[in-house]
């Protein structure tokens, strides 16, 4: 019994001073460690235009993530392409000097889908303001961050649809009747589908969605066509269309630009945009309604979700939809649009 | 209370198998125990102190510096008034609009303070522009007055009006880029041709010099920033403002809007926070410091992690230095501990730690003479029962003495040849009684009365063997008749008064057995008339010489003074006893004492009883 109490009595010792012990340890590790910084990932931004304004927020939206995850953001300095290999030489030519990771705006969706499905590089890479799926794609092949085009062209459409109604009971408020045509208000009407660039995801998506829903519609007729150069232009102008709808910022503000130095019975404008030329004209009322993609989130996701992916090393694809704004010209100057429309610039 | 803690503790003890605990158990762990309480207390209390004075020095440190941030505002926003003064009481109160042009005047002002303004522009109460810089304003009329900033003018006449940052384009031209700007409008008198009217001045101002002002005064850190909003609590400018713009951050203001001017405890986005407000003048506009727990809590993460190294490797230092100080304290007190085991396990003459503190070299001293009393007392316990064993034997012995039966039956063989038959048969009968009361069936203690009645027979045997050349007399109280004494105690008196008192003494001896009471004691003696006894024979009857007894004694019953002596002392207590009296010449008185016991049948095993229990 005296010699068990005092086993017990040394296991009790040693017990209390194993946990002292191991306090101790860890309050001097705790007191004496530092945090390990986290390690800095070097991404780099291709885009088409990078000068252009509508990337300015987008620009604002990389730096923010950039202080907060740690990442050295190089922006590659581009005036545009004329086709996919001037973009991926630029790819390929990043790849060379090391970065981490590649922000890429695709400038033609089957031709950067080819060059990835052969690119066996370790750095990763991922799509922002358009993917390259395909209609039917259910699992993204790349990561991607930006709009749902096809909700895009919806709101768009549902833009104009809504337009067309205020301008119909207006005319009836004006003319006294009550016989306005409220169904079918595009029926009859001429739209012509405009894009800079065919070859954007985007533009096609948004395209084939605004068409599915005109067929819904029974909406008379449409036609597509490129508008991304002064020959375009031309052409454009000689065009005799009721509506246009533009399907990227760049043929939005061209299709804006000939509009105002038109004289004359105008079409109605609408389209995707978010260049100060393209606000300006929403102002002035050149543009009916214009839906506004968040930039600043999407370059700020975009850097989030590729620092993260670089640095946990995980080989999942992501699809980020980042929100967007439908803006009427009597809303610009709202202060929660203004925050959307108006970087705040130094 | 204490019994609920008592009867924890115990089923304390019994779950952990904790038998009772030692001294230097006990030592340690009240230390251990006291000094860690008292230092988890006070590292607590210091913890606490030190938290309190890193809040408060982070909050008046937040405090001073939103000061100096709201005299920095409140002078950019003066200096703004004062443009618009200047434009106002120099400029416009003084021009006649029908005949004068101000677009000078407001050209000079713009170029002085285009660093800072981005446009000038005064319009008539109907929203017609009457002068603007740097470009011409064309928006229609209808549109400039629904502009909150040419409202708000005319809600307050008096007052200038700074509005919330927005983009402003007056003209219908395309912008070379978009400005945010704070506008600064005012109601102003105009004065048209003599006829006064009321116009709105608009001086735009970069709103991006306020957000460089701010954005000095916050750093990258973002859980200390300080941000500016309106009496409302909309954000005018925020150091995260371009993510609260894009739905990334959130910053709850309305509550914050309507504190007056002090600290505030709060908790925002499941933190908890200081808040710090000082409103700026004129505009009603509130500056906010916010200092996140994370921002103190670096320094305070750092010093609990201090405070527990400190307390544990406090705590493991006492538990060791407790443990050792009391191991040297107890360890004197384990060594007289073992030597008292020893004793308990049989060893009487265990080495005794004698050394330690004072107290506990006392104790084993102190301990040390209690055993060798205890092993004297033994010692003298068994000498003494050796003693009575021996004198018990010897008077055993003497219960027949051979010589005295042989005289006596001698003497009865002659009376017989004698033909004395009477006289024989009384000597045989006064023996047999003395016989009897010898044996007394094996018994030490007898009544008084048997012992008298034993002195008796012996009596009148001798007188009859010494043919009466002396007297025998028996005076005994009643009263101490039925008492217990031991037996055979009187004849060796009786005996010792005939050889050395009344024996050649002619019929002149006188022996007289008297016994009386006096309070507890009885006294029996034996006193006679003969020759006396010098000291030297006293002594010598007294001393225990067993040869001399011997020597005595084969004239008579033989038992010896001393022996009775030693039996009565052994039986009673040395207060009792044999004393003799005698003078030469004189006579002799040998007195026993005795205790007034009352005698009965089981007295003797009460004697032995209590006998044992004293010892």
């Amino acid at each position: 019994m005296k010699k068990q109490s005092r086993m017990s009595r040394q296991y009790g010792w040693f017990l209390i001073v194993s946990i002292l012990i191991s306090i101790i340890i860890w309050a001097a590790y705790g007191l004496f460690a530092e945090e390990e910084p986290m390690e800095t990932v070097h991404i780099s931004v291709i885009l088409e235009d990078d000068g252009n304004s509508r990337w300015t927020s987008f620009q604002q939206g990389l730096e923010w993530a950039a202080r907060a995850y740690q990442v050295d953001l190089t922006v590659v300095p581009t005036a545009g392409f004329s086709k996919t290999e001037e973009q991926w030489e630029l790819v390929e030519q990043k790849v060379e000097d090391g970065t981490d990771g590649i922000l890429l705006n695709p400038y033609n969706a089957d031709g950067i889908r080819q060059k990835l499905s052969g690119f066996k590089g370790n750095v990763r890479i991922l799509l922002v303001e358009n993917d390259i799926s395909r209609n039917g794609d259910t699992i993204p092949s790349v990561s991607a961050v930006g709009p749902d085009y096809g909700d895009v062209g919806k709101a768009l459409f549902d833009e104009i649809m809504e337009d067309y109604q205020k301008r119909a009971i207006k005319q009836d408020e004006q003319d006294f009747s009550e016989t306005g045509q409220i169904d079918n208000l595009l029926q009859g009407k001429n739209v012509l589908l405009l894009t800079s660039n065919p070859g954007k995801s985007g533009a096609i998506q948004a395209g084939e969605k605004i068409k599915e829903l005109m067929e819904e519609q029974n909406i008379g007729s449409w036609e597509t066509a490129v508008l991304s150069s002064q020959e375009d232009e031309i052409a454009a102008e000689n065009r005799e269309a009721d509506i246009i709808i533009a399907l990227d910022d760049v043929s939005l503000r061209i299709a804006a630009e000939i509009q105002a130095s038109s004289t004359g019975n105008q079409p109605d404008l609408y389209g995707i945009g978010s260049c100060s030329d393209n606000v300006y004209y929403l102002e002035q009322g050149m543009i009916r309604s214009m839906i506004v993609i968040n930039y600043f989130k999407m370059g700020y996701e975009s850097v989030a979700l590729l620092a993260d992916t670089i640095r946990t090393n995980n080989g999942e694809t992501h699809r980020v939809d980042i929100g967007f704004q439908a803006v009427r010209p009597e809303e610009v100057h709202t202060p929660e649009i203004e925050k959307l429309l108006f970087p705040i610039v130094q | 209370m204490k019994p609920w803690i008592d009867k924890k503790y115990s089923q304390l003890k019994e779950k952990i198998n904790m038998p009772g605990m030692g001294v230097q158990m006990m030592i340690a762990a009240s230390f251990t125990v006291v000094a860690c309480i008292t230092i988890i207390l006070l590292s607590l209390i210091l913890y606490n102190l030190f938290s309190d004075r890193v809040i408060r020095s982070k909050t008046e440190s937040a405090e001073q510096f939103l000061n100096q941030t709201k005299r920095s505002m409140e002078d950019y926003l003066r200096g703004n008034r004062r443009v618009s003064d200047a434009l106002y009481y120099s400029c416009i109160k003084n021009t006649d609009l029908e005949s004068d042009s101000l677009d000078e005047s407001l050209n000079l002002v713009y170029e002085t303070n285009k660093d800072n303004v981005v446009g000038i522009a005064l319009y008539t109460g109907d929203g017609i522009l009457v002068s603007s810089v740097p470009v011409a304003g064309k928006k229609q009329p209808g549109e400039i007055i629904t502009q909150d900033w040419f409202t708000n003018a005319f809600r307050e006449v008096e007052n200038l009006h700074f509005s919330m940052p927005h983009v402003q384009n007056l003209s219908d031209e395309l912008p070379e880029g978009y400005h945010w700007v704070i506008s600064l409008s005012r109601v102003v008198e105009l004065n048209v041709n003599g006829a006064p009217g009321q116009g709105v001045l608009l001086v735009d101002i970069k709103y991006s010099s306020i957000r460089q002002i701010l954005e000095k005064v916050n750093s990258d850190n973002t859980s200390e920033y300080i941000y500016l909003c309106d009496g409302e609590g909309n954000i005018i400018y925020h150091p995260q403002q371009e993510l609260m713009n894009a739905g990334l951050y959130e910053e709850a203001t309305t509550d914050i809007a309507f504190l007056t001017d002090g600290s505030y405890n709060r908790r925002m986005q499941g933190e908890d926070c200081i808040i710090v407000t000082k409103t700026i003048s004129y505009t009603g506009w509130k500056l906010v410091s916010v200092i996140s727990k994370n921002s103190y809590n670096l320094g305070l993460y750092r010093m609990r992690y201090l405070l527990v190294f400190f307390i544990s490797i406090t705590i493991l230092g006492i538990l060791l230095i407790n443990q050792q100080v009391s191991r040297t304290i107890t360890k004197p007190l384990i060594k007289l501990d073992r030597s008292i085991r020893d004793i308990e396990n049989g060893n009487l003459d265990p080495d005794i730690y004698i050394g330690g503190p004072t107290e506990v070299e006392h104790l084993g001293r102190t301990f040390q003479s209690s055993v060798q009393r205890i092993r004297q007392l033994m010692d003298e316990v068994l000498e003494e029962q050796e003693l009575k064993r021996r004198s018990e034997l010897d008077a055993l012995q003497s219960q027949i003495n051979p010589h005295f039966l042989y005289n006596t039956l001698d003497s009865v063989m002659w009376m017989i040849e004698d033909e004395q038959n009477d006289g024989a048969v009384y000597m045989i009968k006064e023996l047999a009684k003395l016989l009897r009361i010898s044996i007394s069936r094996g018994r030490t203690i007898i009544p008084v009365r048997d012992e008298i009645l034993h002195a008796r027979s012996y009596m009148n045997i001798q007188k009859i063997r010494y043919k009466n050349q002396f007297t025998c007399s028996f005076d005994i109280d009643d009263s101490i008749m039925e008492c217990a004494t031991i037996k055979l105690i009187i004849q060796p008196l009786l005996e010792n008064a005939i050889y050395h008192g009344v024996q050649g003494m002619d019929e002149d001896g006188e022996i007289l057995v008297r016994g009386t009471r006096e309070g507890d004691r009885i006294y029996l003696d034996v006193i006679d008339n003969g020759y006396g006894m010098t000291a030297e024979q006293i002594e010598k009857l007294s001393s225990g010489n067993k040869k001399q007894e011997d020597s005595s004694a084969g004239k008579g019953n033989g038992v010896g003074l001393r022996n009775v002596d030693t039996r009565i002392r052994m039986r009673f207590g040395e207060g009792f006893g044999l004393q003799i009296e005698s003078e030469r010449g004189e006579g002799t008185r040998m007195r026993l004492v005795l205790p007034f016991v009352e005698y009965t049948p089981d007295i003797e095993e009460k004697m032995n009883r209590k006998q044992h229990s004293t010892k």
